[in-house]
């Protein structure tokens, strides 16, 4: 056995007690660990690729050289090596570019456990890309979901920990569901090694026992994997999720989270149940019409949606709902598009959460003490006749949203005036408001709160749509990043999204009764996109007007500009170089099986 | 085929505690009522998995006398794979007991509506 064999063992190692190591130390030197064995791993990662890309086998090895069925396996092939590569690159270059978001938003004490996390969760994503055991795979499906819930909860506002507990609800029900299917198919066939299982479902299949608890068995093992995932009517928990939790996590788990149980699914269709027992069973049809209602409906939800987190959120539902209807297609071709458009979703996503974070960073509200929002001016109106009594003297001019008309009242200890299209309220009581600023095409601003009125916080960073006018100058690496991600995401040419979308579009040209639902579909998700993503464009460079905001530089985060601009090349070269990209799953697939 | 249900009555009754458990946790507003229940749900299942090892008159795989053959003996692989399973569920139980006593000391209560609606009006305010 030569060395270059051992190094996926060595990867799921490494990073395992790096994870154990990390609970030590103090945040510097977590870091610095976590990153330099990830660093590590990427190297690892792609000499096994170049291994097996050449050599163009697909190896088991025998953990501690014990054979089946006394020991566990792992099986390293082509597709194995390129997403273990793909993923621990992405891990590397978040946690490079989300330093500064880790240090301010997480407390120090608890600093390492936020990388602590991040192993675990790359040590669990390696072990169900390399596993060959099935109930390995449900161990460690376990780990995935206790790592993505602790990145959620690890910010301990209130938010953000009931999301994680909701997040976890839902993810047990899946792993029930899971872990019952297991159970039928050890009952069935008696092993557990996924190659032995396939030769017994083989036969199970060509005798014809079994039939209906080996369809009950893919039922329960597609649904449950799909409630993980978050496949559409289960995917309550992935706008709370992405967008209570800390940028750096959202981040890693926008790309990161539901890829693992995605690819452990298709492995269960290759390696245990065998495509042919699939493809004639109806589960594939149910999969295809959920990812199609995925595709519309998470981009109709996208559209309404105010705060920029929950908006790229439900375009991941989208996402998701894409992956599934490839997979719901039923061919090799149909498969190789589904990986496809993982990689490309997991890399483009997680540059889109990272330029979020940025452009957060530099929106929000930037007056002087005491700046809220009002959230129902009528509201304020009320509250203004009320206590000043004399409404005919109230005068002040703002403006609900575009298209609707001013109202003009006079308060009168208030001198209402309008200035440059804002509403200006002075006044001089102290415990009462003191003075208001408007705009007119949003809602208004008070200077001093008062308790009856719903009021908004002030704070340095918003993540609200309204808030993040002109934010692409001020911060200009957070700006452009967001645009190659939003174009990728809606599908230019020479970006990854636009050869994924073409890959999924000539897979399906074979299939004559799926062509015109996913042709049709695609079409419409795209434009739906095409309305929120350059929306939001449209608004990051309108010229900004609060001069007083934040202004950041690339010199002032380093990592943050290094780690973007590396995420942009590694965009622009999956665009590019799709077809090399593609050719190499193809033969990765062949072997998959 | 209410006889095959009454037959194989350990798989019968893991299906209900499943339902029973995943309805606590989903329609249970108090978070520690959440936790049982899904402990009682992974109970369920792992009641499912060890009755698959059971042969009707066979012994457990203990060596009392020296070791007899193979037909003496119960299967033992479901029952190591139920410890593994209680394993995952332990951390599992850890990790929600440990955020719900962070919302616990936030704010007190532990009805998770209510903790819901302190929580947007934290953001709000």
């Amino acid at each position: 056995m030569q060395l270059i064999q051992n190094f996926p063992f060595f990867s799921i190692m490494i990073i395992m007690f790096t994870a154990i190591i990390c609970s030590m130390l103090k945040g510097k030197a977590a870091r610095y660990l976590c990153m330099s064995s990830i660093s590590v791993i990427c190297v690892l990662s792609l000499a096994t690729l170049a291994y097996v890309g050449n050599e163009n086998i697909s190896y088991v090895y025998y953990m501690g050289h014990f054979p089946a069925p006394w020991g566990n396996e792992i099986r390293i092939g082509v597709t194995e090596a390129m997403t273990a590569t793909l993923f621990s690159i992405i891990v590397l270059l978040v946690l490079l570019g989300g330093g500064k978001y880790i240090h301010d938003e997480i407390d120090g004490s608890k600093q390492n456990y936020f990388y602590l996390l991040t192993s675990l969760l790359l040590g669990s994503l390696l072990a169900l890309i390399y596993t060959n055991d099935i109930f390995t795979a449900y161990v460690f499906l376990e780990i995935n979901t206790i790592a993505t819930c602790g990145l959620v909860a690890l910010r301990h506002t209130g938010r953000a920990v009931t999301s994680a507990i909701q997040y976890m609800a839902m993810s047990l029900l899946g792993s029930g569901l899971v872990l019952i299917g297991i159970t039928l198919l050890y009952t069935m066939t008696g092993h557990l090694l996924m190659s032995n299982i396939k030769d017994a479902v083989a036969l199970i299949v060509a005798q014809g026992t079994y039939t209906i608890p080996l369809t009950v068995v893919i039922g329960l093992i597609t649904i449950g994997l799909a409630i993980k995932s978050g496949l559409y009517p289960f995917h309550g928990w992935i706008p709370d999720a992405y967008s209570t939790s800390a940028p750096t996590a959202s981040a890693l788990l926008s790309g990161l989270a539901s890829k693992g149980y995605i690819i452990l699914l298709i492995k269960i269709y290759y390696r245990v149940l065998g495509v042919n027992s699939i493809v004639s069973g109806k589960i594939l049809d149910v999969v295809f019409v959920l990812g199609i209602i995925a595709m519309i409906m998470g981009s109709i939800h996208a559209m309404r949606e105010g705060d920029i987190r929950r908006m790229s959120a439900f375009s991941s539902v989208s996402h998701i709902g894409y992956i599934f209807m490839c997979i719901g297609m039923g061919t090799d071709a149909g498969m190789t598009a589904a990986v496809f458009h993982l990689y490309t979703h997991a890399m483009t996503k997680a540059m889109l959460f990272m330029s979020v974070a940025g452009v957060a960073d530099v929106s929000g509200l930037r007056m002087a003490t005491g700046t809220v929002h009002i959230k129902h001016p009528e509201a304020l109106f009320r509250f203004l006749q009320e206590k000043m009594g004399r409404s005919d003297k109230m005068k002040g001019s703002y403006g609900k949203r575009r298209g609707h008309k001013e109202r003009r009242e006079v308060i009168n200890e208030y001198d209402v005036r309008q200035q440059n299209q804002e509403a200006i309220v002075a006044g001089a009581t102290q415990d009462e408001l003191v003075g208001v600023t408007g705009v007119f095409d949003s809602t208004v601003h008070v200077v001093r709160s008062h308790p009856d009125l719903l009021l908004r916080k002030p704070s340095a960073d918003s993540n609200r749509f309204d808030d993040t006018k002109g934010a692409g100058h001020r911060n200009r690496i957070a700006g452009f990043a967001y645009c190659i991600g939003a174009l990728s995401i809606v599908g230019v040419p020479l970006l990854a999204g636009f050869s994924s979308k073409l890959n999924i579009a000539t897979s399906v040209l074979d299939l004559r009764d799926k062509l015109w639902p996913v042709m049709i579909t695609m079409a419409v998700s795209t434009i739906l996109m095409v309305v929120y993503f350059l929306r939001m464009l449209i608004q990051l460079y309108l010229p900004s007007d609060k001069e007083e905001m934040r202004k950041v530089t690339w010199k002032q985060q380093k990592g943050f500009a290094i780690s973007l601009g590396l995420f942009v090349m590694l965009n622009v070269f999956f665009g590019l170089c799709s077809g090399w990209v593609i050719s190499l799953l193809e033969q990765g697939m062949k072997m998959f099986g | 085929m209410l006889s095959n249900l009454f037959m194989n009555y350990f798989d019968t009754t893991a299906v209900i505690l499943f339902v029973i458990g995943f309805a606590t946790l989903l329609f249970n507003k108090n978070l520690i009522k959440k936790i049982i229940g899904f402990n009682i749900m992974d109970t369920a299942i792992y009641l499912f998995l060890a009755a698959q090892g059971y042969v009707e008159g066979r012994k457990a795989p203990i060596v009392v006398n020296g070791i007899q053959e193979m037909e003496a003996y119960i299967n033992p692989i479901p029952s190591g794979l139920v410890l593994t399973g209680i394993v995952v569920s332990v951390s599992v139980s850890a990790l929600m007991l440990s955020m719900t006593v962070v919302l616990y000391s936030k704010y007190h209560t532990l009805d998770l509506d209510e903790i819901l609606m302190k929580a947007k009006k934290e953001e709000i305010v």
